[in-house]
């Protein structure tokens, strides 16, 4: 009887936990959908209420007015340039490590992967100074090295397990055929590990489209910034008054992140757990 | 039976004659590794090795507005940063905010893990639900949920229209509350990422230990007490470390989006607090100074980190 009580207050605390939590996720999501289809007006009216129809005034004018057209196709840029850079390097780097026995190689993987963990903001200063001297700063180029420069560690480490879990077997096959280094690289590493590789360059992605911190310190110029950054500056410069506008933009800025991971969902459930469990 | 055998030790042989060596399928050849891993060091060379001893110089020498010059300035960075004291807020507020998301992530994301792996009604949809939070932009997350919790926000009027009106108190105004609201956006955000990756360790055990401790009578709590953590306990771990170190220092965007380090310094966490010096008030010496500790601190953990994952890896950590 005792264990029985127990077991129902235990699915009451469980249901309770989950039903909160949703509860939370639930009523942001439409916190924020509903709020960006609404007139000021209607906003002002209530924020919890339905919008009255599906108006899309706040999206025409954030994206062209509101200047989002620009920094959107800025991101954009950003992103894939340094997506693609890492992952040459990445694949590169990995295929050393996971098929080459070389002097030093343990250490150089310790050093590689502690820059995984280095604190950012601890190197901005020595980045900004010498960039600034560079002429760095306000330039892609400048910030697609840093970007490619900070996701890398991670980026080998992935890429080098994915190469790890292609059986022998192939790899024996192939260099019997003959394959040079870079065959092997092209016709058997890469195409068997494409599903790692796709989910590596999207959390790349997604990593380097969310960041603030070095798209803020290093694109000052307004005409250069990314989306993430206008829209963090977006929130400081009108307040209260353009929530309905915020709203939508910042819905607008979630779409290709949310859009890459449904995308690749496939992909990922693999990916995350080759990566994360050792 | 007899055929497959020989075969194999043939082929073993050929692999031999070209070079690759059977059970650890490595080839040795120093040049050809390093020529593959030449853009990689040379640009973590650049970006990291590089600027960390830049950094160590820039907080030893006298500054010009935003001129490093060459004299040597005795400490005089440092010595200011201990002696007003200045550290100690900001590096208290970046253990406070540790010490807060860290327990409370870990034993969520235990429960999460935990009842989503045993089918609880509605798994699937919780499972849905909780992952949501991990592909919403950090920034969206955190925009969104500073207006929910702002003083006159819906979350606040749902109290005041529920008769708790001493819920609704000013979550960003308030300098006790304002951190409270930090560590929410922050776990809330990434309860997500790590459910998905407990419950993928937890997918991975095994479930016949389940139905033992089950038909010796053990409750829920005894089998997340009993079975579950231990399942756990190395990925925890590593968890417990990793986490240390993202809180400590991915958290500029928002810092700033929410609170912007107020009311007052009540958010200003050490990394913030590095910015605010140098970009807001142009005190690059001192902010160079705060980033050495930082730094430093952050040393620390991967030392801890490495020490780690080396007990499980003798080849490296890849």
């Amino acid at each position: 009887m005792k264990h029985k009580t127990f077991s129902i207050f235990y699915k009451i605390l469980v249901q309770g936990v989950f039903i909160f939590l949703s509860a939370t996720v639930i009523f942001s999501l439409y916190y924020l959908i509903s709020n960006s289809l609404k007139t000021t007006n209607e906003f002002n009216a209530s924020q919890f209420s339905l919008p009255k129809g599906f108006n899309f005034e706040n999206f025409r004018y954030i994206w062209t007015k509101g200047g989002i057209s620009v920094t959107f196709k800025n991101s954009m840029v950003l992103c894939v340039i340094s997506v693609v850079l890492v992952l040459i390097l990445g694949v590169l780097a990995g295929f050393a490590f996971s098929f080459i026995k070389f002097k030093g190689k343990k250490t150089l993987s310790y050093l590689i992967i502690s820059t995984m963990y280095i604190s950012p903001m601890a190197l901005i200063i020595p980045l900004f100074i010498q960039f600034t001297k560079l002429n760095l700063v306000n330039n892609y180029f400048g910030i697609i090295i840093i970007y490619t420069g900070f996701h890398l560690a991670y980026s080998i480490y992935l890429i080098t397990t994915y190469f790890r879990n292609i059986p022998d077997e192939t790899l024996e096959a192939a260099t019997i055929d003959g394959c040079s280094k870079f065959g092997l690289l092209f016709h058997v590493f890469l195409p068997l590990s494409r599903s790692g590789l796709i989910v590596l360059c999207v959390i790349n992605f997604s990593l380097i489209w969310n960041d603030v911190l070095f798209a803020f310190i290093f694109l000052q110029k307004s005409e250069m910034q990314t989306v993430m950054v206008q829209i963090a500056k977006f929130q400081g410069k009108y307040g209260v008054g353009n929530m309905t506008h915020i709203m939508a933009a910042l819905l607008i800025i979630s779409i290709p992140t949310i859009l890459l991971y449904l995308l690749a969902q496939r992909f990922f459930r693999e990916g995350i757990l080759a990566g994360s469990i050792k | 039976m007899s055929a497959c055998p020989t075969n194999k030790d043939e082929k073993k042989e050929m692999i031999k004659k070209i070079g690759i060596s059977h059970r650890n399928r490595l080839l040795r050849d120093n040049s050809s590794a390093y020529g593959f891993l030449s853009p990689t060091i040379l640009l973590l060379l650049f970006i990291f090795a590089y600027q960390i001893i830049n950094l160590l110089m820039f907080s030893l020498v006298k500054w010009q507005g935003i001129r490093p010059t060459n004299e040597f300035n005795n400490f005089s960075y440092f010595v200011t940063l201990f002696k007003q004291g200045l550290l100690y807020g900001p590096l208290l507020r970046s253990l406070a905010l540790t010490a807060i998301v860290i327990p409370v992530v870990i034993l969520l994301t235990t429960f999460l893990a935990h009842n989503i792996y045993r089918k609880v009604f509605g798994w699937k949809f919780y499972r849905w639900i909780i992952f949501i939070t991990s592909i919403i932009p950090v920034i969206v997350a955190s925009i969104v949920w500073t207006f929910l919790l702002n003083a006159y926000g819906p979350i606040n009027n749902f109290f005041r229209f529920i008769h708790l009106d001493f819920l609704a108190v000013d979550w960003f105004g308030n300098a006790k509350f304002a951190i409270i609201a930090l560590c929410w956006i922050i776990i809330w955000r990434e309860l997500g990422f790590s459910t998905i990756i407990f419950l993928a360790q937890l997918t991975s055990a095994d479930f016949s230990v389940y139905e033992a401790a089950i038909i010796d009578g053990a409750n829920e709590f005894q089998l997340i007490r009993y079975v579950t953590f231990p399942a756990l306990t190395n990925i925890i771990k590593l968890y417990i470390i990793t986490m240390t170190i993202y809180v400590m220092n991915n958290l500029f965007g928002v810092v700033l989006v929410s609170t912007g380090g107020g009311p007052g310094y009540a958010t200003t966490v050490l990394e913030y607090y590095i910015y605010y010096m140098t970009f807001r008030i142009g005190k690059i010496g001192i902010g160079a100074a705060v980033s050495v500790v930082l730094f430093i601190i952050t040393f620390i953990l991967i030392l801890i980190y490495i020490r780690f994952t080396s007990k499980n890896n003798k080849e490296g950590v890849f």
